[in-house]
């Protein structure tokens, strides 16, 4: 978990790493660094990521010995087990504020973790990755920089580097740092300040602001995580590592699919292999045959819903999925067929002019922002009767208070 | 199977596969020869990219396995066509 304060650490104990520990101990020094790191913001995290980091280099070894059935019933009940911990996790979480401080049983960016350690235990029931040592898996697993909110980086890109001085990849990563740093702490906290008393007390904010409210919180969502990303990234480049990059201009990108590939992408990539591809293809194999649109619309939908859900374990998290998934199947499946039955001069102007480009940008973004109000439990029901002018609904607002702040504190670092 | 017979098939493949994606996939307003990137130019999303991969199966007859379902396979027409020649053992 990186703070500023121990974002500042990191950096000014950097000409120490390089000048006085050895090359060949750099990986481990970092990942021992990094343990300390995480103990000193909750000292449970290091015992329970060197437990998984046993539970996945043990799992990649006896699964080499094991013949192919066995060993997808042994990678399936594994992955079943980082459900069983995700899950609980997930719940425990919901009933306790546990955030910044740790005080409650939640553990910080296991959601995260268990996307990576099901990764490196999926590709090793495929026989795609065949030998995993402790160390590399440990290394992998416990990198500061990209914990708790990734990029999720891929192991195999991962273990293919050994920390090495590059002057110029350290220059680039203080200045990605200083990129983050602006949009997290500046950009993002000052859209934060001027929405969260929207999202906190929507009832008492006109249609026109409240409809501002909504860009401001997908921006704000945006320059948070885009933030954090360019800061993992800088910090990555500092000690000598070339992370994944995270976020690609997703809001000048004209639909939504092509938002959602440059939004988070080692989140999407990962439920692009894990999930989509998987379930997509399992359904043409299976029963659907040359209707592959159906397979791949249901493929979408249980995609992006698994998105929803995987930020959090409750029905409004389950509506924005939902809504990205009929977005993206809109975009995917039917929106070109429907532009044929339009005049050629209007597709072309659409597709090739730069008012088309425009337009069709705002609206990716209007979707995304309106739907991006489902990520705030309990503000999303009280902004849309706030903006038809209902305002004499009794609502819990201390609980919605609570968990707009909670959902602020997420995101920040 | 000779390298002319070998050539034709591909040809053949190679015409069926850009048919596909022409008028299956509809990007009928672009050029497309056995080199255009059809994923990193953004022609073809990842829907397309699991339509296309079924297509490939059902005209060769051969299983793909999910994971080499990728860019790195399917991103041009001569990619498909190498990859399926690494597939079937050939050179």
């Amino acid at each position: 978990m990186i703070t500023l304060a121990g974002l500042v650490a990191a950096v000014v104990l950097a000409p120490l790493f390089w000048l006085c520990v050895p090359a060949a101990w750099r990986r481990e020094t970092l990942s021992i660094g990094s343990l300390v790191a995480l103990a000193c913001y909750d000292a449970r995290l290091p015992v329970l990521l060197v437990a998984v980091t046993i539970g996945v280099s043990a799992s990649v070894h006896v699964a080499g010995t094991l013949g192919e059935r066995a060993r997808l019933l042994f990678v399936a009940f594994c992955l079943l087990t980082l459900l069983a911990l995700f899950v609980w996790n997930k719940s425990v979480g919901a009933s306790y504020i546990a955030l910044p401080t740790q005080s409650g049983l939640v553990f910080v960016g296991i959601s995260f973790l268990v996307l990576k350690a099901a990764a490196a235990l999926i590709e090793t029931g495929r026989g795609g990755v065949r030998s995993l040592t402790f160390r590399e898996v440990f290394a992998w697993l416990v990198f500061l920089p990209t914990y708790p909110n990734g990029p999720i980086e891929n192991i195999d890109h991962f273990r293919m580097q050994w920390p090495r001085f590059d002057h110029r990849r350290m220059f680039r990563g203080l200045e990605r740092i200083l990129f983050g740093l602006v949009k997290s702490l500046v950009i993002a906290h000052s859209l934060g300040e001027w929405v969260d008393p929207i999202a906190a007390m929507p009832e008492h904010y006109r249609s026109g602001i409240l409809l501002l409210g909504f860009y401001a919180l997908a921006l704000r969502f945006y320059f948070d995580l885009a933030g954090a990303s360019d800061v993992a990234i800088g910090l990555g480049a500092v000690f000598g590592y070339d992370i994944e990059e995270n976020f690609d201009r997703p809001f000048v990108r004209r639909n939504l699919v092509q938002l959602w590939q440059h939004w988070h992408m080692t989140l999407t990539g990962w439920f692009r292999v894990y999930v989509f591809t998987p379930v997509s293809r399992g359904l043409m194999r299976w029963r659907f045959g040359r209707n592959d649109r159906l397979a791949i619309a249901v493929g979408q939908l249980v995609t992006m819903t698994s998105i929803g859900i995987w930020h959090n374990l409750t029905w409004n998290f389950f509506v924005f999925g939902l809504l990205q998934g009929i977005g993206v199947i809109w975009v995917g499946l039917l929106a070109r067929g429907a532009g044929r039955r339009l005049p050629a001069s209007m597709v072309r102007w659409w597709r090739e002019t730069a008012p088309g480009y425009l337009l069709s940008t705002a609206l990716t973004l209007s979707f995304f922002a309106i739907s991006c109000i489902f990520r705030c439990r309990g503000f999303e029901a009280r902004a849309t009767l706030s903006a038809c002018g209902v305002h004499s609904v009794n609502f819990d607002l201390t609980k919605s208070m609570r968990e707009v702040q909670a959902s602020k504190e997420s995101w920040s670092w | 199977m000779g390298v002319n017979e070998s050539g034709r098939d591909f040809a053949k493949l190679a015409g069926r596969i850009i048919e596909f994606v022409k008028t299956e996939l509809g990007i009928d307003d672009e050029e497309i020869t056995v080199d255009t990137p059809l994923v990193t130019n953004g022609l073809v999303d990842s829907a397309g990219l699991m339509r296309l991969a079924a297509f490939v199966e059902r005209e060769t007859g051969t299983t793909i396995p999910d994971r080499d379902v990728n860019v790195g396979h399917f991103d041009t027409v001569r990619q498909i066509q190498a990859y399926l020649t690494r597939r079937s053992g050939g050179s």
